[in-house]
């Protein structure tokens, strides 16, 4: 065995159980698939693998010897590296210069960039990584960036790469190559964790598979062809799940949403980040806009919310002219739902009654003129808390100590509660574990159902696929294709984010 | 559970940094015994002192809510110097200079004063609102306007021929505050405002909407808050509470008058006790009121005590880092035991 975890516990203070007595070991040269739901303690394993943080109890061994991993430079020397969800590089050096960051070849105390670029060439033809080591980071591809990170690790003489969803926002195709990536690494003899809750992806690129559920493993099977997918996800929520299926549809209503020649220009880089979109979006309808991240989902909302003003075009609501107004004025049409919603959904620190209350708080009953109604805050927050399942100890409770999912609920309580006829979710599922993301899909769906009009930003093209009656698809801040998810196959929609025909 | 835990620690925090500051105490040779004694003589010993103790906390009330409610809005007002300065010097300068009955004039001088510190708070929000300027460097910056600016003012037009010091005329002898078996009005003004202060805070609806701006402001212009209009109003609502503090200093203080100095340190010990009290509202009447006894009881020590001054003041920051470094340390050390324990449970 090349690495062996044995009977890891931790337990962050002061008492959030993260893993209880969990084995975990590699074999030199295999990809060994972590899956589990958000929370099952995934990555809390993989960081104490790579240094991170430290466990409570139990050892690990490298090559039979017990080690100390303490932190991510032990955990290199050990041959140990992680690329993270979140890429960490300078987005204005060259590629090679973020690759030797940190240990760059030098002689005489000088810089070498000539060297240092025909070496990580080297490294980069040697695994089969097609990247150009001379571009400028930030123009690469989300995909292009994490090669970037896998050539860091590997030019740091690592031999176990632990990958953190690396596909989570990537199209198929990039996917793909990843895929092959990781198969000629595996081929020149590097281990491989492949974290990730995509089933598919796991069942066709692993050796073996480990289940984790709550903190405790479940199982680790040897994936030859003897367990399904369904077996999976069954072992990693622990009961069976039903896979959503569009109900029929109904025609489309009245025009809710029209946006029309929306463009924005940023003000110091003069770059478009929006460029004449136009799109509406109907009552009794889902729109699902797709798109590579950083293609100006971002913007859209952001414009359409009111948190900046378009460069030039315009937005109406069910017939108004709402492009000049403020978010203030223009939550009076829109129910939204952000994507990161611990920034900009929730006030962590605040009580779910505080959050659940936002927004509302400025109409009665809540609003009594100076005053806020607290009896009724009260009783509304606890009708929320109740029809919407949010598991907690009561409306008082701070909304920093529920679960991801549960903290999502209070948010999309709070926005479906409003009953405005336009909803804007951005990535409402990312980082949910199953049974939330089917909760929140089901609701999606209610809406659609009671004539509201939804526009659903997603980087889960399954999702989009499932949910949307329509498909925008968004590169570099256009609008390239207008899809119909019933009658398109995903790989086109794909093709049309990455911009290549078909 | 809730509300006990905190104030446990606070205690246990308090009664360490009283242990830390008396290793000090040996170290410069004397008794902490004999300090402690005529600290606890001083500020709380008697009725006496009790209400010398109250008497010296109204102003670090007032300019410590004037910063917990500013902080806890997520607006960094830092001008409760000179918005304490305006307040003096205008209430100073009118209370000279006014003529009305008593009963009318003294809460009219209180309010003016107070309207002074709002109106120099209000050029901070003038400034962020018309170019965005942040309003931690404003409010910083126009400290320095206040304390020059009511300086030039105590020293030339309005000074007192007869002072031998930049001092404004004494206000009109029936201006003068009262107080109540030996505590100043004033102190029920600021027991006052304490209590204004919650009810803003927790249940008016721009107070919820500053709270939420403090949480986050992200999420409060998301949700619709009015976040520039709710900044204003907390920088005015601030600068008033500072502003009332150094009004109600003139009109109660031993000095009734406008000095140089008379500022001294209200404004920073404001924003020091609302840190202290991580700007909860009745945390801030706490810790000011701790902090006026400290004050209060430092006189004693040193009256009777062979420690300097100095020393005093010494002491107090001791005091103040020991219990902001305990009472957090017992959180963390709290949350390792119980993570211990959840731990002994899984692995037995």
């Amino acid at each position: 065995m090349l690495v062996e975890m044995i009977d890891i516990c931790k337990v962050y203070p002061p008492n959030v159980v993260a893993l209880k007595h969990v084995d975990f070991s590699l074999e030199r040269g295999e990809i060994h698939a972590l899956v589990g739901e958000n929370g099952a303690g995934k990555s809390t394993l993989m960081k104490i693998l790579s240094g991170l943080i430290r466990p409570s109890f139990g050892e690990i061994r490298v090559n039979g010897q017990r080690v100390q991993i303490n932190s991510p430079v032990v955990a290199a020397r050990l041959g140990i590296g992680m690329v993270h969800q979140e890429l960490a590089l300078v987005g204005s050096l060259r590629v090679y210069e973020n690759v030797v960051l940190g240990s760059e070849p030098s002689r005489f105390g000088l810089l070498q960039p000539q060297k240092s670029s025909q070496m990580v060439k080297q490294l980069a033809e040697r695994f089969g990584l097609n990247v150009d080591v001379d571009a400028i980071t930030q123009e690469l591809s989300v995909a292009g960036r994490q090669k970037v990170e896998i050539l860091k690790q590997l030019y740091r003489n690592v031999d176990i790469l632990i990958l953190d969803e690396p596909t989570a926002a990537l199209t198929p195709q990039e996917s793909e190559e990843l895929f092959d990536e990781m198969f000629k690494l595996r081929e020149r003899g590097k281990t491989i964790v492949f974290v990730s809750h995509k089933l598919d992806e796991v069942l066709k690129i692993s050796d073996r598979i480990t289940v984790l559920r709550k903190g405790e493993k479940i199982a680790t099977v040897k994936n030859d062809g003897s367990i399904s997918a369904a077996q999976l996800a069954e072992m990693m929520v622990g009961k069976r799940i039903e896979l959503v299926s569009i109900k029929a549809r109904r025609p489309a209503g009245d025009p809710v949403l029209v946006v029309k020649d929306l463009s924005l220009v940023d003000r110091t880089s003069g770059k478009k980040l929006l460029d004449g979109v136009n799109l509406t979006v109907h009552a009794g309808e889902v729109v699902g806009i797709a798109g590579v991240e950083g293609n100006g989902q971002n913007e859209l909302i952001e414009v359409l919310i009111g948190l900046r003003k378009p460069t030039s075009g315009s937005i109406k609501i069910m017939g108004e002219d709402v492009t000049n107004l403020d978010p203030r004025q223009r939550r009076a049409f829109i129910a939204y739902v952000p994507q990161d919603r611990k920034n900009v959904g929730l006030a962590l620190k605040a009580t779910i009654m505080e959050n659940l209350i936002m927004t509302h708080h400025m109409n009665p009953p809540l609003r009594r003129k100076w005053l806020l109604d607290k009896s009724v805050a009260k009783d509304f927050a606890s009708r929320l808390i109740k029809d919407f399942e949010i598991v907690c100890r009561g409306p008082f409770e701070k909304v920093q100590n529920l679960s991801g999912g549960n903290q999502q609920k209070v948010v999309v309580a709070r926005e479906i509660s409003l009953n405005r006829q336009l909803i804007l979710l951005d990535q409402p599922t990312r980082g949910l574990d199953v049974a939330s993301t089917q909760y929140l899909r089901d609701q999606v769906l209610m809406l659609r159902d009671s004539s509201k009009a939804v526009l659903l930003v997603s980087a889960d093209l399954d999702e989009l696929m499932d949910l949307s009656d329509r498909i925008y698809v968004m590169r570099s801040g256009r609008i390239v294709a207008e899809l119909d998810p019933r009658t398109v196959d995903k790989t086109v929609v794909g093709y049309h984010m990455l911009g290549v025909s078909a | 559970m809730n509300h006990v835990r905190p104030i446990l620690q606070t205690i246990l925090a308090i009664v360490f940094a009283f242990l830390v500051a008396a290793i000090f105490i040996l170290l410069h040779r004397s008794s902490p015994f004999e300090v402690y004694g005529a600290l606890y003589q001083y500020g709380l010993g008697s009725w006496f002192s009790f209400s010398n103790t109250l008497n010296a906390a109204f102003p670090l009330i007032l300019t410590g809510l004037s910063a917990s409610i500013a902080f806890m809005s997520g607006v960094v007002n830092l001008g409760q110097h000179g918005q304490f300065l305006w307040g003096a010097l205008v209430c100073a300068v009118l209370g000279v200079y006014l003529r009305l009955p008593s009963w009318l004039a003294v809460p009219l001088l209180a309010i003016l004063g107070g309207l002074a510190g709002a109106a120099w708070a209000g050029l901070a929000a003038f400034f962020k609102r018309r170019y965005r300027m942040d309003e931690f460097i404003s409010t910083l910056m126009l400290n320095f306007l206040a304390e020059y600016m009511t300086l030039y003012l105590a020293t030339y037009p309005f000074l007192d021929p007869k002072a031998y010091v930049p001092a404004t005329r004494l206000i009109r002898p029936e201006y003068f505050m009262t107080g109540v078996f030996g505590v100043n009005v004033a102190f029920f003004v600021a027991f006052f405002m304490v209590f204004l202060c919650w009810w803003f805070a927790w249940r008016t609806w721009q107070g919820y909407e500053a709270r939420m701006m403090g949480y986050n402001k992200l999420f409060a212009t998301v949700g619709g808050c009015d976040v520039e209009s709710d900044t204003t109003l907390i920088l005015l609502f601030s600068g008033f509470l500072s502003g009332l503090a150094g009004a109600l200093l003139i009109l109660n203080g031993t000095q009734h008058r406008f000095t140089k100095g008379i500022g001294a340190n209200f404004g920073w010990d404001g924003v020091m006790i609302a840190i202290m009290a991580n700007n909860g509202v009745f945390q801030t009447f706490f810790y000011a009121l701790f902090m006026g006894f400290l004050k209060n009881g430092a006189v004693g020590m040193e009256f009777e005590t062979s420690v300097p001054s100095e020393f005093v003041m010494f002491l107090q920051s001791i005091i103040v880092l020991t219990l902001v470094g305990t009472r957090s340390g017992i959180a963390s050390l709290t949350d390792w035991l119980r993570a211990k324990r959840e731990l002994g449970k899984l692995v037995k």
